[in-house]
């Protein structure tokens, strides 16, 4: 493809992004939460009061709290209060966010399996959150982490829906010659999944920083300095749930290399990789929990 | 815009990927430093490598680790890699440690894969004792270890990781031994536990001393001196030398040659193999 045949293609892309008008939107509930959450003088009374105001949210964490994975934990709950003291404000808003996400882009094309999208993007977003604990960061980062890591790749979704022709195109290349979809995306369209969610993020408002991650998730050693670090744990844990098989779409092409610059960064190395292979299967059945869920 | 690097230009960019990645790029590299660099040069309206580097350095890299790196690490591989290695190990090299060990000349098979990248080569060295095993030779799985080592921790990651998409373990790899050495799960393909475990992954530079390596009986560096500087070459295969029992053999990829760099080893030519035996 001659590079102004690209150029064009990726200019008529930006064209539309920026002009569509019917962008989904998180859910109330759950935004709110979030900054319940950040505010340090909230208490669990608040948080029940906001996701009780969402009756699907709230039929959702009961299943979920009374579900074979957690009935371990104790008895039958049967309030939002009391799923909050079982499972801990944090696994509850881990929980509401992958119920937002998987709400918010629910149409589905043989290109990117509705299942096992999320299924990547939620063990991505669990192991990103576990790596960014594990060395120390507030709770803030780790949430800012699970959140990039939950909507990664949304960038995808928004090329299949909106583009499918050429998605289709770059999916059927991708298959054929065995090269990852972000390699033939740069290649046919001028540019890919990780720039055109991040040009979405601007028009939603998201944060900077959130845009920074998601923007740089395939190239974190080209993050801005103060995100880099956490651009690195979701790359590194987008690399490790796509090495365990979790496909973000139905090309099932594994990561053959990942940024020698995030391990170096994050401190890991071979010594690691036992702990990350343990932890990575211990997410991606939890992501399985998550979603078995909110899909039934 | 100047697109060629000095020397100058190449060591700052050295010191830096040292630096920050505890990477040595060595001097046999320089070439692929400018080739790897120029685009992002373009990008940055740099017009040498010198402003390049300042600007990398003010601007937290920009990438340009990585691009390094990566150029550095090109990890392509396959599953019995060229086969008459295989052959060689199966029908010569065993036997005949076998009838040492049985002898009380040996104790212990030790196998070097220098530059393992995705476990490929390794893991095929490790289906080939098993195979030897399996054709009723007496060899209790213990007398044998494998050590591999890579520099890249992303290959050593997916190495020790032992799965492989349907594209990837269809390359090079029999479908009898795919059936009897993997478990099958959707597309994914999982090296079985008893493969697995004859290897032992370890990240190492072949820029640094061999000491605390110990001595091997073979060793497979294959497809990964190609990109070094020829005074390197003769280095390296002189460290590989001296890291080998006597009488140890030595792998070279099917591209490669050893001529002109060791007098260290004597070439044996068998059954289409070509390997070295270190002389004594
Ligand atoms: C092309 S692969 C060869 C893999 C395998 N030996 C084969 O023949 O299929 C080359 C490997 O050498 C590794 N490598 C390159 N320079 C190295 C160095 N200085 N020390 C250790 N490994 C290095 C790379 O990371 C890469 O995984
Ligand atoms: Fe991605
Ligand atoms: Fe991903």
């Amino acid at each position: 493809m001659t590079d102004s045949k690209q150029a064009g293609i990726a200019k008529d892309i930006l064209k539309t992004i920026d002009a569509l008008e019917d962008l989904p939107s998180f859910p109330n509930a759950i935004l709110k939460l979030n900054e319940k959450i950040a505010d340090q003088g909230a208490g669990i009374g608040d948080f029940a009061a906001i996701i009780e105001s969402d009756i699907a949210l709230t039929a959702h964490i009961l299943k979920l709290v009374n579900s074979p994975f957690y009935i371990s934990l104790g008895g039958e709950v049967t309030s939002v209060r009391q799923a909050l003291v079982r499972i801990g404000i944090s696994e509850v808003q881990n929980v509401c966010m992958a119920f937002g996400a998987v709400n918010m882009f629910s149409k589905t094309s043989e290109r990117v399996p509705l299942k096992s999208f999320w299924q990547h993007s939620l063990s991505c977003a669990l192991l990103s959150k576990e790596i960014v604990a594990k060395l120390g960061f507030s709770s803030s980062d780790m949430e800012l982490a699970f959140t990039a890591g939950l909507f990664h790749d949304v960038g995808i979704f928004l090329l299949d829906i909106h583009f499918s022709d050429l998605f289709q195109e770059v999916v059927k290349d991708a298959a054929k010659t065995h090269r990852s979809t972000l390699v033939v995306e740069d290649e046919k369209l001028g540019l890919n999944h990780a720039y055109i969610a991040a040009r979405v993020f601007k028009r939603w408002n998201l944060s900077e920083r959130l845009i920074n991650i998601v923007e740089n998730h395939h190239t974190p050693d080209r993050c801005p300095a103060g995100d880099k670090i956490l651009c690195q744990a979701v790359h590194i844990a987008d690399f490790i749930v796509a090495s365990q098989g979790a496909f973000e779409n139905s090309v099932h092409l594994m990561p053959d290399s990942s940024s020698e610059g995030a391990w170096h960064d994050l401190g890991l190395d071979v010594s690691d990789t036992p702990d990350l292979l343990r932890l990575a299967q211990l997410e991606l059945e939890r992501a399985e929990q998550f979603l078995g869920i909110s899909q039934s | 815009m100047t697109t060629t690097i000095s020397r100058e230009e190449f060591l700052l960019l050295r010191g830096y990927i040292h630096d920050t990645c505890g990477i040595l790029v060595g001097d046999e590299k320089s070439y692929l430093v400018e080739s790897r660099l120029k685009s992002l040069m373009n990008e940055t309206d740099c017009k040498n490598f010198k402003e390049f580097y300042i600007h990398a350095k003010k601007n937290g890299g920009m990438g340009l680790r990585d691009k390094i790196v990566d150029a550095m690490t090109t990890n392509e591989s396959l599953w019995f890699r060229d086969k008459h290695p295989f052959n060689s190990l199966q029908k010569t090299l065993l036997p005949e440690f076998l009838k040492n060990i049985k002898t009380g000349k040996k104790e212990k098979i030790r196998i070097w894969s220098a530059g393992c990248s995705t476990g490929q080569e390794p893991y095929s060295i490790a289906m080939t004792v098993m195979e030897f095993i399996r054709e009723n030779h007496i060899l209790h799985p213990s007398v044998v270890e494998i050590f591999a080592t890579d520099i890249s921790n992303s290959a050593l990651f997916l190495a020790m990781n032992g799965k492989y998409d349907s594209f990837t373990i269809s390359r090079g790899l029999p479908e009898e031994m795919k059936k009897k050495y993997f478990d099958a799960d959707n597309d994914i393909y999982s090296i079985k536990a008893d493969v697995k475990k004859f290897v032992e992954f370890n990240r190492f530079n072949l820029q640094d001393s061999f000491q605390s390596l110990g001595k091997f009986d073979i060793i497979f560096c294959r497809n990964v001196a190609i990109y070094f500087s020829q005074d390197f070459k003769k280095t390296l295969f002189s460290k590989y030398a001296a890291s080998l029992n006597s009488g140890g053999t030595f792998f070279l990829g099917a591209s490669e040659s050893m001529l002109n760099y060791s007098s260290a080893f004597q070439t044996i030519k068998s059954d289409g193999a070509i390997y070295y035996k270190v002389k004594s």
